[in-house]
């Protein structure tokens, strides 16, 4: 009935394309896939499934979106069935169909018309019938009147600040002159007052994002974003200055700590954050602990081994140094990511 | 607050979590979206309600509750056991009293069939025991669950040649003190005499036969997790070398 409602306002405010998307006029574009593999991936799924087409095109890419590890964390929501949802750059659906599967009804957005392409397709295999789809760039989201109880913006909010197209693979670390000039904290929040502004009076937003002072970056690897050491945690100006003489672009991926991911949820109005240490990470998580309640029981969670089986130095010296920091030191600010469950 | 302590682990699809500020007290959640995961969840519901109303025949309460069963996402809520996990890097000899209690136990538990299958636990290993100077051992885990799955005493003799191969670890053979446990233990199981002779003669062969010819009890994760079942890594020298020199021992 609700969810009638929120199609009822999409079908106002947006136009329902042929394929089943709503379009607005601020479409744009990110994704892992570049725009040819896109038009390849579009002529597979007519005769394919959502996954048969992914494995034909990109089979590294099949875990991504279905793998079952990736919607862990959304059981910290403590959802009860009966929710809507929004999920804020949905891409291809990993959470979004998660989330369907839980709930009573979820949007998904994203700016990238391809990958909804995708999900609408895995939608249709799946037969799933609660869930919609619109096609909008997050910054230029207007507020709807139709508030709901859950938002989610995983692996989101860093990529808020960016501009133009985005090829990942064409992109991630690459030279790509560009200039911004806004400023990216701004933009983030603007995009968290926002999804408060979207949700009712007890929801909830689920935001997962890398820390700022992940304990891989402070033994050089690089950003997750850009891909050059440090960057994450110098100095915001220095990382800027940095990104421009090696990629020709500022630093706009802003990440934070745990106290900066609370201090900037409770200034876009979220009343309580509750703060989760994810081990690996956020996207494929094998432990996600919280934060208050610190690393008493912490086992490693880095393999060893790689995907042929073999023990590499890279992965031994992470093993051991994931040991010694939150083993021993228990040096829980260091935490690969971060999840926030943000109340209302 | 909610913690996520195992994610879709030796190729399942199931996630784990502690809830620890609950009214009842901690508690165990699993929860899965995935079809065989559910399926899993199923078994593992119908697993504890059977140990249970064996251990616990005047409970009120259910052990086990499915809190959320949608057609494609399914909730398990089980009550958390305080005590110790064993830990398997000790080997046979220092887990031996975990051995001989987890035996005792499965005497006292499992109920026999003359003419059919018994229930079947499908994953009973040291990891999956969680002893408690109070209440004893308790069994968790119970995803391949089965109401007639196996011969009387697999379970019990497949938890004692996990262990013995873990603790062999490289070791083409076990020592003398790992078999002495290994005997030990069958002995005791064959204290009811429903263990059939046949399987005192070559009972890690019964073993590895049953799971080779019922690998659909455990497929799916044979094929992801192959490291989870150390008992089909046993060669036909060792499994011929262990079950002569029980059998000698026997004599």
């Amino acid at each position: 009935m609700m969810s009638n409602i929120l199609a009822g306002e999409l079908s106002r405010r947006f136009k329902l394309d042929e394929s089943g998307i709503y379009a607005s006029d601020s479409e744009g574009y990110w994704s892992n896939l570049s725009k040819e593999e896109n038009v390849l991936l579009l002529r597979l799924l007519k005769t394919l499934s959502a996954k048969e087409a992914l494995l034909r095109l990109k089979p590294d890419l099949v875990d991504i979106v279905y793998s079952p590890m990736r919607d862990a964390g959304l059981e910290l929501l403590e959802l009860n069935g009966d929710e809507t949802c929004i999920d804020y750059g949905c891409m291809w659906g990993a959470l979004t169909v998660a989330l369907a599967r839980r709930t009573a009804f979820v949007l998904g957005i994203d700016q990238t018309k391809s990958s909804l392409n995708l999900l609408k397709s895995r939608v249709k295999d799946e037969n799933l019938n609660n869930i919609e789809l619109l096609c909008a760039d997050l910054r230029k989201l207007p507020v709807l009147d139709f508030k709901v109880d859950i938002a989610i913006a995983n692996g989101v909010l860093e990529w808020i600040p960016e501009r133009g197209l985005i090829e990942l693979k064409n992109y991630f670390g690459k030279y790509n002159k560009k200039e911004i000039q806004n400023n990216p904290g701004i933009e983030q929040l603007e995009f968290l007052q926002n999804a408060y502004k979207n949700i009712k009076p007890a929801g909830k937003l689920y935001l997962g994002i890398e820390n700022r002072y992940d304990f891989k970056m402070f033994l050089g690897v690089g950003d997750p974003h850009v891909n050059i050491p440090c960057v994450s945690f110098f100095p915001r100006r220095l990382s800027s200055a940095i990104s421009v003489l090696l990629l020709g672009r500022p630093y706009v991926n802003w990440l934070y700590s745990f106290k900066g991911t609370e201090v900037l949820l409770k200034k876009a109005g979220f009343s309580k954050v509750d703060l989760y240490m994810c081990f690996p990470d956020y996207r494929f998580p094998e432990r996600i602990i919280p934060y208050n309640k610190g690393l008493d029981d912490f086992t490693p969670t880095i393999n060893l081994k790689n995907s042929a089986g073999k023990i590499t130095p890279k992965r031994f010296l992470g093993r051991v140094a994931e040991t010694l920091i939150f083993k021993i030191i228990k040096a829980k600010f260091l935490s690969p990511s971060i999840i926030a469950i943000a109340h209302k | 607050m909610i913690e996520l302590i195992r994610n879709c682990s030796h190729g399942n699809q199931i996630a784990t979590y502690l809830a620890e500020d609950n009214e009842p007290g901690k508690l165990i959640l699993k929860v899965t979206t995935a079809f065989s995961g559910i399926q899993a969840l199923k078994r593992e519901y119908k697993g504890w309600d059977w140990y249970q109303s064996l251990r616990y025949p005047e409970a009120e309460h259910p052990f086990c509750k499915i809190i959320r069963d949608k057609a494609s996402y399914i909730k398990l809520q089980i009550k958390y056991i305080e005590g110790i996990i064993p830990d398997h890097r000790k080997g046979l000899i220092n887990n031996a009293w975990v051995s001989d209690k987890v035996i005792e136990h499965y005497c006292r538990i499992w109920p026999y069939f003359k003419d059919r299958r018994v229930p079947l636990h499908g994953d009973l290993s040291i990891g999956n025991i969680i002893y408690n100077p109070a209440f004893g051992v308790n069994i968790i885990d119970w995803e391949y669950f089965n109401f007639d799955g196996a011969f009387w005493g697999f379970d019990a003799l497949h938890f004692l040649f996990e262990l013995l191969w873990l603790s062999m670890r490289n070791r083409k053979l076990p020592t003398k003190d790992e078999v002495d446990i290994i005997t030990r233990n069958i002995r005791l199981l064959n204290t009811s005499g429903w263990l059939d002779a046949k399987i005192i003669k070559h009972p890690l062969l019964f073993v590895r036969n049953f799971m080779r010819e019922n690998t659909k009890i455990w497929t799916e994760q044979i094929k992801l997790s192959p490291d989870k079942f150390p008992i089909l890594n046993f060669t036909d020298f060792q499994i011929s070398a262990i079950d002569n020199i029980i059998e000698a021992k026997f004599k």
